[in-house]
């Protein structure tokens, strides 16, 4: 017997068989099965496996449907007490919690610690430089005012020497300066100088130290385990 | 080209999804009843002659329990077959794990055929069911399918987690030996 010429044809007699297809598809199988003794064949083979066809015992559609889980409304009718009590295993769920309140305390750790850090290198400065804000200016004002005999030309050694940078040097300094000027340390009244009081040197010295100092800060390990470590590990809740 | 019943067959099948979705459970009766029977003949294709009707059943529970993710890219009928094929696999890799049975390969078996031989009144009926028992695993799926089922090659690769040229490739291989043993 010869090969069909044209599979594709071959290829629909099942669907020719089952009467499945559209009536231009239908006409164009039965005239090729007509003149080719292959599909012919098929078809005839096709017949007999199609009668072949195995029974099936009857099945228990009435047990199927008993098994079967509530239709998707059904279940979302439930009771809100039930509702509520999912709600724990909805909230443990890793995509909730990055989008539920979790969120907004990571935002604010976040938000405090850039505020904290960036209010620190202010603060440094204006203390160092004495420019900022008005109060700061007004506070230095009011101890050149109440102090004229200690003049930033005083504190040269101070400054040149050993720059105060951390709060607590700061205070040292301040102790020592009170010290000299022989005043009560409570009343003691100092300007910490500006840009105008030091050299070139001196300044670039300070800058490289403060410099320095940021970096030392910056570099500190936040406390673990920390809300800003927490929320980049999408971790379980505590 | 494939025209009216599965066309039909498939805007039926949306319909009753969508009652079932907004809490008809009669649609869910209509879809069972539209569907068994073919799952529980589409079963003892596989070579299932034990609990078809926990097979069938277990379809049906698994396929409702996703229903609502049900795309409708393939006809209600072949996602049912997937799932029915799906359990069949894992049913045997559990078997084969207790040694009660290893049929997992591609080897031709009789099993399944052998079992309706008693139901068989005539020989000619006979004849086929023995042609179709002795191809590959994988050819009498195809095979089976296509005829009796009527799917298409691209719903056949779908469910044989196959592609379209595969089962069209084992579905003339199939025809052929069929023929041959036919005409012997």
């Amino acid at each position: 017997m010869t090969e069909c010429r044209t599979p594709e044809l071959q290829d629909l007699l099942p669907d020719y068989l089952l009467e499945a297809l559209d009536d231009a598809e239908r006409l164009r199988v039965a005239t090729h099965v007509a003149a080719c003794d292959a599909c012919l064949a098929d078809l005839e083979v096709l017949r007999r496996v199609r009668r072949a066809r195995p029974p099936v015992a009857p099945v228990d559609v009435a047990g199927i449907i008993a098994a079967l889980p509530a239709a998707p409304a059904a279940r979302s009718a439930r009771p809100a007490l039930q509702l509520e009590r999912s709600a724990p295993a909805v909230r443990r769920a890793p995509a909730r919690r990055w989008s539920q309140g979790p969120s907004l305390w990571r935002m604010a750790a976040a938000i405090g610690v850039v505020l904290t850090g960036g209010m620190s290198v202010l603060v440094a400065r204006h203390g160092l430089t004495g420019g900022g804000d008005e109060t700061t200016e007004a506070a230095q004002v009011s101890e050149r005012a109440s102090a004229p005999t200690i003049e930033p030309t005083a504190v040269p050694v101070s400054v040149s020497g050993n720059v105060p940078v951390t709060a607590s040097e700061r205070s040292r300094t301040e102790s020592t300066v009170a010290t000299a000027a022989g005043a009560p340390r409570a009343d003691v009244a100092v300007s910490y100088g500006g840009s105008d009081d030091v050299t070139e040197g001196e300044l670039q010295q300070l800058l490289d130290r403060l410099e320095r100092w940021d970096g030392a800060t910056n570099a500190e390990p936040l406390p673990s385990p920390s809300p800003v470590q927490w929320s980049t590990r999408g971790g379980t809740l505590p | 080209m494939i025209q009216a019943d599965h066309r039909d067959d498939a805007s039926v099948d949306a319909v009753l999804i969508q009652q079932w979705m907004t809490g008809d459970q009669r649609a869910a009766t209509e879809i069972v009843a539209r569907h068994a029977e073919a799952l529980a003949r589409f079963a003892s294709r596989l070579g299932i002659t034990q609990d078809v009707d926990e097979l069938v059943q277990d379809t049906f529970i698994r396929a409702f329990g996703a229903l609502d993710r049900f795309r409708a890219e393939s006809s209600l009928r072949t996602w049912l077959f997937t799932i029915e094929r799906r359990l069949v696999i894992d049913r045997r890799r559990t078997q084969a794990r207790r040694g009660t049975d290893v049929d997992l390969d591609d080897a031709p078996l009789s099993t399944g055929f052998d079992a309706l031989d008693a139901l068989v009144a005539d020989e000619a009926s006979r004849r086929v069911i023995d042609a179709i028992a002795r191809l590959t695993r994988l050819q009498r799926d195809v095979f089976t399918l296509r005829v009796q089922e009527g799917r298409s090659y691209k719903e056949i690769a779908e469910i044989l987690d196959t592609t379209e040229g595969s089962a069209r490739v084992h579905y003339h291989n199939a025809m052929r030996a069929v023929r041959e043993y036919l005409d012997d």
